[in-house]
C-alpha cells in the first residue's frame, strides 16, 4: 500500500513525553509544565479546576442577572404567552455591566461593511458567489497588540483565506503566543495531529506538554477539563486517544470553547470515523496526520465558522426562507429519492438548508448538518464535478462510514444524497438527474436564489404596534420617545434577533442592518448571545425564563419557554418596556412567516 | 463480452471508462479539468473521494464517450478509489516531474492496479507539470521514458498549466482502447475477417505481457 505525503517523525528527544508514565519525579514534571505555560505569557498563577467554573474571565465581570419570571400562560401555549415586565420596582436591581472584552477593543472600532447586510458580507455576497470564501477582515489572525496603524493594515490584508497559515510559527515565536485563540489536535502520546497556526510539527513539544498535563492530572484519578490564567482560558477535552485543546483569551464561555473542541473533533469523525481509536490501541505511537491531508480548509473553514455560525452554539440548522409550496415539492422529490434507498438527502444553499428528507425512521443531528455542509462547502474539489466520498456523521452512527453523492446546481445550491452502499454512485446519479428536471421545472433554483439575494427577516420587518405607539406617547418617558431610533435598526431600538424553535430544532437569526454591521460587531454580538445562552442553560440551576441584560453595547433580553427561545439585541438606551413589547411582537411576526421560515413536517430528531 | 452494437446510443459510438490515480498533489484533477473544461487554476484542490467528469471526443469519425473517473490521491481514500479498478478501461497513472517521490511511487499504483484492476486494462504513464522550471525537475525524461517501456506502455510529459500534451495523453488512451474494443468487435464476428495493423507505437515487453500488443 503506498504511503503518500510522508513526514519524518518528531525528533527522539521529544519522545520522552510521549511516554503515558512520565517521569516518576512529579516536582520535576511540574516544574517542566509550569515553565511551558508560563511562556504563554500568562501573568497570574494557573489555577485549576475541575470544570465546575462556569465564570467569566476578565476578572471583576459583575455578573449579577435580573429575572423577571413570566406571569402564568406557562402551560401549553404555543407562543409561551406574552412576556410582561415582572414587578414594579425590579428595574431598580439593573446594573450596568462593565466592558465585557477590553482586549478586543484595542484594535478600535471598523467602518461599516459595505455590503448592504454585513451577515451577508460575511459569508460572501451573493453576487460575486463565484468564490467558497468568506469575506472577513482577517481579524482573527491579528496579534493582540496591534496599533492603529496595523489595524489599518488588517483590514487591507486579503480576506480569511482557507487552509493553513502561519506555518512558519511555533511555540518560540512571539506572535504565535500572542494569537487570541489556539485550537490543538493531539494523541495521547502527544504527538500533534493539528494545530491551528504553526506547523504541527514544530509543535511536538508543546503538544508533549499539553499530553504531560493532562496525564499527570489522570495519574491522579481526575481529569482537567478548564485552566484559568489571567485573561485565558486553557480547555481540554479527552476523547478516548484524542485530546482536544483550546487556548483563549477572546472571553468567550467555557462551554462554547468546550462545544467548539466537540466540534472540531466531530468534523475529524466525520472525515476519518472513530475506527480511528483502533489504529491507536494497535500502536500507540500511530501517526495520523498523513490521514488528515488535504482537510486544512476544512478545519480552518470550521474554526472560523465559530465566530459568524450561532448553529454553533445553538445546536440548531437554519434554513433559507422559501415560499411554503416549493419547499413542500422540493421535499417530497427528496422524500422520494430516501424511498429509493437513500439514507438521506439534503438540498442546501450555502449552509442554509432548502430541504432535507431521512429515510424512515433515520434523523438527522444538527451538528452533523453543520458539520456535513462545511465540509461540502469548504472543499473546492466538490464544486469542480460529481464527487462520490465516505463520510461518516459522527451522531449518526461515529463508527462506519455513509458514502456522499455530491453535486452543486449552481454556485450555491447543492445536492448531498447520503447511502450506505459504496457502489452506489450511479444510482444517485440518477436521483440527481430525476430532482434536477424537478427543479428546473417549478424554477426554485432561481427562487432560491433570490431568495439568498434578498436574506431573510429583518429587524425592521417588525410592525410597531399602533395602539401600544400611541398608549406610550401619553406616557412620561424617560428617552426622548418612542421614535428614537428611527433609522438606527428596528422599532424601538430592535437591532437584532435570533429565534430557535424547540421542537424544529430550526432557528432564524435576523439579517444584520445598520448599526451593527462591521464583522467585528457580528462577531462581539454573537459572543454576547454565546453568554447568554450559555447562563440560561446551566445544568443544575432550575429553567430560567427570561433574562435580561444592559451594557454600554447592547440592552440584550433572552426568553426561554418550552416552545422556543429567544435572543435579541437592542439599543443600549433602550427602553425595558418597550423591548419587552418588541419581542412580543418579534414571536408574533415569527409565527406569521414560520411556514416560510422553517421546513415543516420534517420527522422530529429521535435523538 | 459483446461490446453494444455501433450507435445504439444516440449520444456516443464508444463509452470508454478512465481512471486517474497517482499520489496526492500531482496534478491528477488539474489534468482532468484541463481536458474536460479546457481551465486551470494554481489554487491547490483537494480530490474528496472520487470524482466524475464526462467529456465526448470525436476520433477516426467515431464519436467517444469519456467517462472519467479522478481519484483521491490520500491513503485514506484508498478503499473506496480502489473499488472504481475493476471498472477502468483505461488509467492515467501520473506523477509530478518535481517530485521524485511520486515517481517511485509509481510502482505502487502499478501494484494496485495488478490487484483490482482488470487483466486487459489499457494504462498509460504520465508526468505532469513539464512546465517547471529545469532546476526544480526531479525526474528527468529519459527516467519516465525507461519506466514506461520497463512496463510495456506510452509515456507523456503533461503541463497541465501551459495544456501541453494533455490531449495527447487523453486522445492516446483513447484511441488505444478503441482499437482493442474494435479487435474484439471483430473477433466476436462469427464470419469476420481478422484485419489487424500493426501499432508502430506500442513496444514490446519479454517481461510483461502488454496491453498494447497486437493479437496476430
Amino acid at each position: 500500500m503506498a504511503t503518500s505525503d510522508s513526514r519524518s517523525s518528531p525528533s527522539s528527544s521529544d519522545t520522552e513525553f510521549a511516554d503515558p508514565n512520565p517521569s516518576s519525579d512529579p516536582e520535576t514534571n511540574s516544574e517542566r509544565v509550569q515553565s511551558q505555560l508560563e511562556s504563554m505569557n500568562l501573568s497570574q498563577p494557573s489555577e485549576v479546576s475541575d470544570g465546575s467554573h462556569t465564570e467569566f474571565s476578565g476578572g471583576g465581570d459583575d455578573n449579577d442577572d435580573e429575572v423577571a419570571s413570566a406571569n402564568g400562560n406557562e402551560g401549553g401555549v404555543s407562543n409561551g404567552g406574552l412576556l410582561r415586565e415582572g414587578v414594579a420596582g425590579t428595574s431598580g436591581g439593573e446594573v450596568l455591566l462593565r466592558a465585557e472584552n477590553p482586549v478586543e477593543m484595542e484594535a478600535g472600532e471598523e467602518p461599516p461593511s459595505p455590503t448592504s447586510s454585513g451577515y451577508d458580507g460575511e459569508r460572501g455576497s451573493s453576487g460575486g458567489a463565484t468564490s467558497t470564501y468568506k469575506a472577513d477582515d482577517g481579524s482573527e489572525d491579528e496579534i493582540r497588540e496591534a496599533n492603529v496603524d496595523g489595524d489599518t493594515a488588517s483590514q487591507h490584508e486579503a480576506a480569511w483565506l482557507p487552509g493553513k497559515r502561519h506555518v512558519d510559527e511555533d511555540d518560540a515565536s512571539t506572535s504565535w503566543r500572542k494569537r487570541k485563540k489556539h485550537f490543538f489536535i493531539l494523541s495521547n502520546s502527544g504527538k500533534p495531529i493539528y494545530s491551528r497556526y504553526g506547523d504541527e510539527h514544530k509543535l511536538a513539544g508543546f503538544s508533549a506538554t499539553l499530553q504531560a498535563i493532562i496525564s499527570f492530572v489522570e495519574n491522579g484519578g481526575d481529569r482537567v477539563n478548564l485552566v484559568k490564567a489571567g485573561n485565558h482560558q486553557v480547555v481540554f477535552l479527552v476523547k478516548g486517544p484524542i485530546y482536544l485543546v483550546c487556548i483563549s483569551c477572546t472571553d468567550e464561555t467555557y462551554e462554547y470553547l468546550r462545544g467548539q473542541l466537540d466540534l472540531l473533533y466531530g468534523q475529524m469523525i466525520l472525515i476519518l470515523t472513530k475506527s480511528i481509536d483502533r489504529c491507536f490501541e494497535k500502536n500507540a505511537k500511530f501517526d495520523m496526520t498523513p490521514l488528515l491531508g488535504g482537510t486544512d480548509a476544512v478545519f480552518s473553514s470550521l474554526v472560523h465558522s465559530f465566530s459568524w455560525n450561532p448553529a454553533t452554539f445553538l445546536h440548531a440548522y437554519t434554513c433559507l426562507p422559501l415560499p411554503y409550496a416549493l419547499r413542500q415539492a422540493t421535499g417530497t422529490i427528496l422524500q422520494e429519492v430516501c424511498a429509493s434507498g437513500v439514507l438521506f438527502s439534503l438540498l442546501m444553499c450555502r449552509h442554509k438548508v432548502v430541504s432535507l428528507a431521512g429515510a424512515q425512521k433515520a434523523s438527522l443531528h444538527p451538528d452533523d448538518l453543520l458539520l456535513l455542509s462545511n465540509f461540502v462547502m469548504s472543499s473546492e474539489s466538490f464544486r469542480t464535478s460529481e464527487s462520490f466520498s465516505p463520510i461518516c456523521l459522527p451522531r449518526y452512527n461515529a463508527q462506519a462510514f455513509l458514502h456522499a453523492y455530491v453535486h452543486f446546481f449552481d454556485d450555491d445550491t447543492y445536492v448531498i444524497l447520503l447511502t450506505t452502499r459504496s457502489d452506489a454512485f450511479h444510482h444517485l446519479k440518477d436521483c440527481r438527474v430525476r430532482l434536477e428536471a424537478v427543479l428546473l421545472k417549478s424554477n426554485i433554483l432561481s427562487v432560491v436564489q433570490r431568495s439568498i439575494a434578498e436574506g431573510g427577516m429583518r429587524v425592521e420587518d417588525v410592525p410597531i404596534d399602533r395602539r401600544r405607539r400611541s398608549s406610550t406617547t401619553n406616557q412620561e418617558q424617560d428617552s426622548p420617545g418612542p421614535d428614537i431610533s428611527v433609522g438606527t435598526g428596528g422599532p424601538f431600538g430592535l437591532w437584532h434577533f435570533m429565534y430557535r424553535s424547540i421542537y424544529l430544532d430550526q432557528y432564524i437569526s435576523s439579517e444584520f442592518s445598520p448599526p451593527v454591521t462591521s464583522h467585528r460587531q457580528q462577531k462581539s454580538l454573537y459572543r454576547a448571545y454565546q453568554k447568554l445562552y450559555a447562563s440560561m442553560h446551566v445544568k443544575g440551576l432550575g429553567p430560567h425564563k427570561t433574562q435580561y441584560r444592559r451594557d454600554e453595547n447592547y440592552t440584550l433580553l433572552c426568553w426561554v419557554t418550552p416552545d422556543f427561545e429567544l435572543y435579541a439585541a437592542f439599543d443600549p438606551l433602550a427602553d425595558k418596556a418597550m423591548a419587552i413589547k418588541i419581542c412580543n411582537q418579534v414571536c408574533q411576526r415569527v409565527k406569521d412567516v414560520e411556514n416560510e421560515v422553517f421546513l415543516q413536517g420534517a420527522s422530529p430528531f429521535s435523538w | 463480452m459483446a461490446v453494444a452494437p455501433a450507435r445504439a446510443r444516440s449520444d456516443y459510438d464508444y463509452l470508454i471508462k478512465l481512471l486517474l490515480i497517482g499520489d496526492s498533489g500531482v496534478g491528477k484533477s488539474c489534468l482532468l479539468l484541463r481536458f474536460s473544461d479546457d481551465t486551470f487554476t494554481t489554487s491547490f484542490i483537494t480530490t474528496i473521494g472520487i470524482d466524475f467528469k464526462i467529456r465526448t471526443v470525436e476520433l477516426d469519425g467515431k464519436r467517444i464517450k469519456l467517462q472519467i473517473w479522478d481519484t483521491a490521491g490520500q491513503e485514506r481514500f484508498r478503499t473506496i478509489t480502489t473499488a472504481y479498478y475493476r471498472g477502468a478501461m483505461g488509467i492515467l497513472l501520473v506523477y509530478d516531474v518535481t517530485d521524485e517521490s511520486s515517481f517511485n511511487n509509481i510502482r505502487n499504483w502499478m501494484k494496485n492496479i495488478e490487484q483490482h484492476a482488470s487483466d486487459n486494462v489499457n494504462k498509460i504513464l504520465v508526468g505532469n507539470k513539464a512546465d517547471m522550471d529545469e532546476s526544480k525537475r526531479a525526474v528527468p525524461t529519459a527516467k519516465g521514458q525507461a519506466l514506461a517501456d520497463e512496463y510495456g506502455i506510452k509515456f507523456f510529459e503533461t503541463s497541465a498549466k501551459t495544456n501541453l500534451n494533455v490531449e495527447n495523453v487523453f486522445m492516446s488512451i483513447a484511441k488505444d482502447i478503441k482499437q482493442r474494443l474494435t479487435e474484439t468487435d471483430t473477433k466476436a464476428e462469427p464470419q469476420g475477417i481478422k484485419i489487424t495493423k500493426q501499432d508502430t507505437a506500442a513496444s514490446s515487453s519479454t517481461a510483461e505481457k502488454s496491453a498494447c500488443c497486437s493479437y496476430v
